[in-house]
């Protein structure tokens, strides 16, 4: 299971640098990433966003895909005793499922909503950084349960420190 | 109180200093051996590993390059403190356990000792060691620039050391960090790592307080001010773009697996099972001390834009200039303090690091035995901070070059080799060398010719995608390798 996992990997890992390829070989507006503002020089202020055309619009969704997934994978390898994921599967399908699901509606809340002043707040913030406050880094919270939780069932059990003991003193 | 603010910052910093001194002295007496200088005797307990992990992550860029890069850039880099949670989760879940049963199994006393009982591999060995040690003398010498800046600063506004110097003040704080490195080792490191976990926390939730109250309308009316001049600014993405700020959740979420400041702290816990407990204190304590670099940042810049504040003259004086005017002269002393013990906490964990490299884990590596290994590690800690001091002080663009890319050239060189390589044994010595040594060449070779990346794609966050692909792909297209007994059946646990 593990080389299999690996091999899949590899795939997907072929596409993100597919992904990331074509950003680095576009032609974006000079502003992509901002420009100085004009009454303040400290700072900067926004220029064009990736919806400047259709193909970066889309392939920026799919460049933070390809990160939630490589996030995915490193928590599912972590997790993993003798190639498998065991009781923390479905939890861990689940959790980034709902990750999954915040990442889209940041997406489609800032599209809606892009360059134009937002009408609410939630929280002290616009609705889409809401999404990233709140969501992005408060979700994660939920593997860290997990991992208290499946710690002496799963991750590292007394028989693991058992036969670890016995790996130090007999050498296997 | 006014009048006062200077003594009382003054003595604050003072009272930590003296308090890093007699750490050092007390963790002297518990340093005897070489495992315990740069190991702790592996015998920390949870809170002590727990808040040495989150306060190495915080350094002093948390305090002033942090609230700066949002005072300039609106909510861009708020994006490498989003991805902290899952990326402390994501250390633990890959190298909480692994690190620690390796650790004990090979006694090691350095994360290339452990690199080169898994790949059985001296090559290996010395390629991570290198990487180390170049990533360990960029940070450290802008950790030691960073301090003397401060206090400089702080000094300038006193009669007596007016025309202080930055030589002088990089002397004065640098003489600070090697006296209680060198004396007390790790212990003295981790345990004054604890006390500035403590005051960063602390200093953290006072000044997001202090940011909160600062309008009437708290968060709601800085982020509407901020959207009245630039909507975008106070979106998701900030000034820099989706895509950036993409690059930057994906190399700083997995990127804290391969930060050997932060994962050596994983080898020195007593038990095992006790990184079940030090994952959520470092994940709590981090989240709270991050929120001074956001609302410090955000509320600067809304101050600024609404004409309350005159401008700047450098996005990094945000968090200075907020402290001078809008925090109280007793809570300005603990942030100053807790930005002293950032930058500290962060320094002597590279110090510690850098020393193993030369002393233990080079010669090793090419076959050179040290007789002394105690006595060798006490005098490069000194050596080794003078020339970061030097490296500062002297080289001008080089130590920023080195600097900015500290976290991206750990995590692109590391997180292959450690963080999937102690999960899988099909890794080979083959595919870590080329995974290392790769990833330095992009990283260097974009910076040193300054490479312009479109949509402000991070270089680290490239180079970390190439090391993971060459390494998995080199690895899978290889033979399987061999390992050692010991090492494949602890990987199976």
């Amino acid at each position: 299971m593990t080389d299999r996992l690996f091999r899949y990997f590899f795939g997907f890992l072929v596409i993100f640098c597919g992904v990331t390829i074509y950003f680095l070989a576009g032609n974006p507006p000079s502003d992509i990433n901002g420009t100085v503002h004009d009454d303040y020089s400290s700072m900067l202020k926004s220029g064009s966003t990736v919806m400047w055309f259709d193909g970066s619009k889309w392939l920026s969704l799919l460049y933070g895909l390809c990160v939630i997934v490589c996030f995915l994978f490193a928590l599912w390898v972590g997790g993993m005793r003798n190639g498998k994921l065991g009781p923390m599967l479905r939890w861990v399908l689940l959790g980034f499922l709902i990750y999954f699901l915040i990442y889209l509606s940041l997406i489609y809340t800032w599209w809606k909503s892009s360059g134009a002043p937002p009408t609410k707040y939630i929280g002290g913030f616009p609705p889409a950084s809401a999404w990233m406050i709140y969501g992005m880094w408060l979700f994660p919270f939920v593997f860290m349960v997990m991992y208290i939780c499946y710690f002496p069932n799963w991750i590292y059990t007394d028989e693991d420190d058992s036969r670890f003991n016995q790996i130090l003193e007999n050498g296997g | 109180m006014e009048e006062y603010r200077n003594p009382i910052v003054l003595t604050a910093i003072s009272l930590y200093m003296l308090l890093c001194i007699g750490v050092g002295l007390w963790a002297l007496r518990r340093t005897k051996s070489t495992k315990d200088f740069f190991m702790a005797g592996r015998d920390l307990g949870v809170m002590v590993t727990a808040f040495a992990v989150f306060s190495s992550t915080l350094s002093g860029f948390g305090f002033v390059g942090g609230p700066g890069l949002v005072y300039r850039m609106g909510m861009s880099s708020v994006w490498m403190v989003v991805c902290a949670v899952m990326g402390f989760n994501l250390s633990f879940y890959l190298l909480g356990k692994r690190i620690r049963l390796l650790a004990e199994l090979k006694d090691a006393v350095s994360l290339p000792d452990l690199v080169a009982a898994r790949y059985g591999s001296n090559s290996v060995r010395f390629s991570v060691a290198v990487a180390i040690l170049l990533g360990v003398l960029g940070y450290l010498a802008t950790q030691i620039l960073a301090m003397a800046f401060v206090l400089q600063d702080i000094f300038r506004q006193t009669e007596f050391w007016a025309q202080i110097s930055i030589s002088q003040a990089a002397l004065f704080s640098c003489a600070i960090l090697v006296f209680y490195s060198v004396t007390g080792g790790i212990v003295a490191s981790v345990y004054t790592d604890m006390i500035q976990g403590g005051i960063m926390v602390t200093a953290a939730v006072l000044i997001f307080f202090t940011v909160l109250y600062t309008y009437d309308g708290g968060f709601t009316e800085i982020s509407s001010i901020i959207a009245q001049d630039d909507p975008e600014a106070i979106g998701p993405w900030g000034t820099l773009g989706m895509v950036g700020c993409l690059s930057w959740l994906f190399l700083f979420g997995l990127g804290g697996a391969g930060q050997p400041h932060v994962i050596s702290k994983m080898m020195m816990n007593r038990r095992v099972s006790d990184v079940r407990y030090i994952l959520p204190v470092s994940n709590i304590g981090y989240l709270i001390s991050a929120l001074l670099w956001i609302s410090i940042g955000l509320v600067m810049r809304a101050l600024v834009l609404s004409g309350q504040h005159p401008e700047l003259a450098a996005a990094d004086a945000a968090a200075p200039q907020f402290l001078l005017h809008y925090a109280h002269p007793i809570l300005a002393g603990i942030v100053f303090a807790g930005l002293f013990a950032a930058i500290m906490s962060t320094a002597d964990g590279f110090l510690n690091i850098g020393t193993a490299a030369v002393i233990h884990d080079i010669p090793q590596a090419i076959g050179w035995k040290i007789s002394n290994e105690l006595l060798g590690a006490r005098l490069t800690t000194i050596v080794l901070a003078i020339l970061a001091a030097v490296f500062a002080l002297y080289t001008g663009d080089l130590v920023a070059i080195l600097g900015a890319f500290g976290w991206g050239t750990f995590a692109a060189a590391l997180v292959p080799v450690i963080a999937v390589g102690f999960n899988w044994k099909r890794g080979t010595a083959l595919a870590a060398n080329v995974a290392v040594i790769g990833s330095l060449t992009i990283n260097f070779v974009v910076k040193i010719f300054a490479i312009a990346i479109p949509y402000g794609i991070d270089v680290g966050a490239l180079a970390l995608l190439f090391s993971l692909t060459s390494y998995i792909g080199i690895s899978l297209f290889s033979s399987p390798p061999t390992l050692d007994v010991k090492v494949s059946q602890a990987m199976d646990l």
